[in-house]
């Protein structure tokens, strides 16, 4: 069941990351005026990517609530973290970015002190 | 004369929207750390002072008026808003190293407020996810060309 969940966390996170990334990316927000960011919140509420993105997201949060739940945090937080790897690699794959060597040495050194803080 | 001073400009005005951008991304990212933190924080205390909760959709919704859940899940709200503006002019690849600084405030913060013991390992831990989120942070903060938003 811990393996379910940590999947379901990890999957559902990378989902919704990349898929928020992709919806907002066509609509960069740059006016941050009261009235400009409630239009900006409709148009972005009917895009496609980030509805997908919102379930993505639910999903992860449930599953990480459920997860701390029979799990203890020191377990259930590095292995979330874990979504830092499928996540750098589409983000070059689907995302087009450019993952320089700083990028993936700083998230290596992110993920392994996240797993010493987790203690 | 015009050319002249369209070309003077151009590039004072792209030095211009440069610094515009890496000051709007610096704020958002530690706005998206604080809310982050925060909610996460607000809502499992709140939990934690409900006892065991029922998993029916009732009772999960019966749990948002305790006050401490509400402001937990409206800091969420507001993590959830600045994280997707952040997204909209910055890199994922840059965006989730950079806001893994949280990790380090959530551990601070146990230490100040919950005046928990900070270990050795974590200690450890501070200091290579700091070292990793400034290797990260020294990086061009949006490289992608896709979607017809040209950076």
């Amino acid at each position: 069941m811990k393996w379910v969940l940590v999947l379901m966390v990890i999957c559902a996170t990378t989902v919704g990351d990349v898929f928020r990334s992709l919806g907002m990316r066509q609509h960069e927000i740059h006016d941050f005026r009261l009235g400009a960011i409630g239009s900006a919140l409709g148009i972005v509420a009917r895009n496609s990517y980030v509805i997908i993105s919102t379930c993505a997201m639910a999903v992860s949060f449930f599953s990480f609530m459920k997860l701390v739940s029979i799990a203890p945090m020191s377990f259930a937080v590095p292995m979330s973290a874990a979504t830092f790897i499928p996540e750098t690699v589409l983000a070059r794959l689907v995302l087009k970015e450019r993952v320089d060597w700083r990028r993936w040495i700083g998230i290596g050194l992110i993920l392994i002190g996240v797993v010493f803080i987790s203690q | 004369m015009r050319g002249t001073s369209a070309q003077a400009e151009g590039p004072l005005c792209a030095t211009k929207q440069t610094n515009d951008l890496a000051a709007r991304t610096r704020l958002f990212t530690v706005l998206t750390i604080l809310s982050n933190v925060a909610g996460n924080s607000f809502l499992t205390k709140g939990m934690q002072q409900l006892g065991s909760v029922g998993n029916t959709p009732l009772a999960l919704i019966e749990a948002l008026f305790h006050p401490l859940v509400a402001l937990g899940v409206a800091l969420l709200i507001v993590w959830t808003l600045t994280h997707m503006a952040l997204l909209s002019w910055a890199d994922l690849s840059y965006v989730m190293p950079v806001t893994a600084m949280g990790y380090v405030v959530t551990a601070f913060a146990a230490r100040v407020f919950l005046g928990e013991n900070v270990s050795i390992a974590r200690w450890t831990g501070i200091v290579l996810v700091t070292a990793g989120v400034t290797l990260v942070g020294r990086t061009a903060s949006s490289t992608s060309v896709i979607e017809g938003n040209p950076r």
